[in-house]
């Protein structure tokens, strides 16, 4: 899959560390397209009709196409992270072919019985409806590993 | 709006190839997913599905039940046990309170662990 990132500066050297991201920043903005391929393959894995592009894709879809503008939106990463929690609304649906921008910021740190808590924001909009159209915004509580 | 009382369940057989599919769809090669090697040494052990493998699946489950008329509004989870890649995935929920279209869902394995839990809230399409 690709993408275009729009906004810096997540992507680094090194790997992100907890002191490193700054709390209630905004930190990092993707783009990932609904393209047709990410709709073949996630037919692929949980079954059902294909939707074609132009139709609308299935909620999961947005969902992966998030989690793929998180991991390509903060870069690189200690081994190790385990993702702990999720919130989401859901607002619009999208159909295949949109272009989704991702707009991440860090909400929160805590040290927690030595464990580094982290919790991103993150909002998802529909670029191809002038970009204020929201598809889905949420918190994505992980735990890092460095 | 009229809401079934149940989330159908809904299995995902999960496999390596299925590992490296949804790393495909996620843009997620954490080897903890798809190495086995490198996952054999970590606290697992051995390799574990992604998270939202079965968040997804979860959402699919909710998505076909609710059809049309009924729209997945919000979501909140936590991934409470780890998955082996090899197990079977079964999602399913529980409609707990009509009034605000809340229901409890989860994911287990063919133990019946709960590998991820929380509430879902519906509304009308």
């Amino acid at each position: 899959m690709s993408g275009t990132d729009l906004m810096g500066p997540a992507l680094k050297d090194t790997p992100w560390t907890f002191a490193e991201f700054p709390e209630g920043e905004p930190m990092a903005e993707v783009a990932v397209e609904l393209n047709n391929e990410r709709a073949a393959l996630w037919a692929g894995l949980y079954g059902g009709p294909q939707a074609q592009p132009g139709e609308p894709a299935p909620r999961g879809l947005a969902v992966a196409a998030m989690m793929e503008a998180y991991i390509r939106a903060i870069q690189p990463r200690p081994p190790g992270n385990v993702h702990a929690g999720q919130t989401l609304t859901f607002f619009g649906k999208p159909k295949v072919g949109a272009v989704l921008t991702a707009r991440f910021t860090v909400v929160k740190k805590e040290l927690k019985k030595d464990r580094r808590w982290l919790t991103l924001g993150v909002e998802m909009f529909d670029a191809e409806s002038g970009g204020d159209a929201k598809v889905l915004s949420g918190e994505i509580l992980s735990i890092w590993a460095a | 709006m009229s809401l079934p009382d149940t989330i159908a369940p809904l299995e995902l057989a999960t496999s390596p190839d299925t590992a490296q599919a949804y790393g495909e769809l996620t843009f997620d090669f954490n080897p903890i997913h798809v190495d086995p090697e490198f996952a054999a040494q970590s606290i697992f052990g051995q390799c574990i599905s992604h998270g939202t493998m079965a968040l997804n699946l979860a959402i699919e489950a909710c998505e076909r039940t609710f059809g049309a008329d009924v729209d997945l509004a919000s979501l909140k989870i936590r991934f409470s046990r780890p998955m082996p890649v090899g197990q079977t995935l079964t999602a399913g929920g529980q409609l707990t309170d009509p009034e605000t279209g809340t229901y409890d869902i989860w994911v287990t394995l063919p133990d019946g662990t709960r590998t991820l839990e929380g509430t879902i809230t519906a509304a009308s399409a």
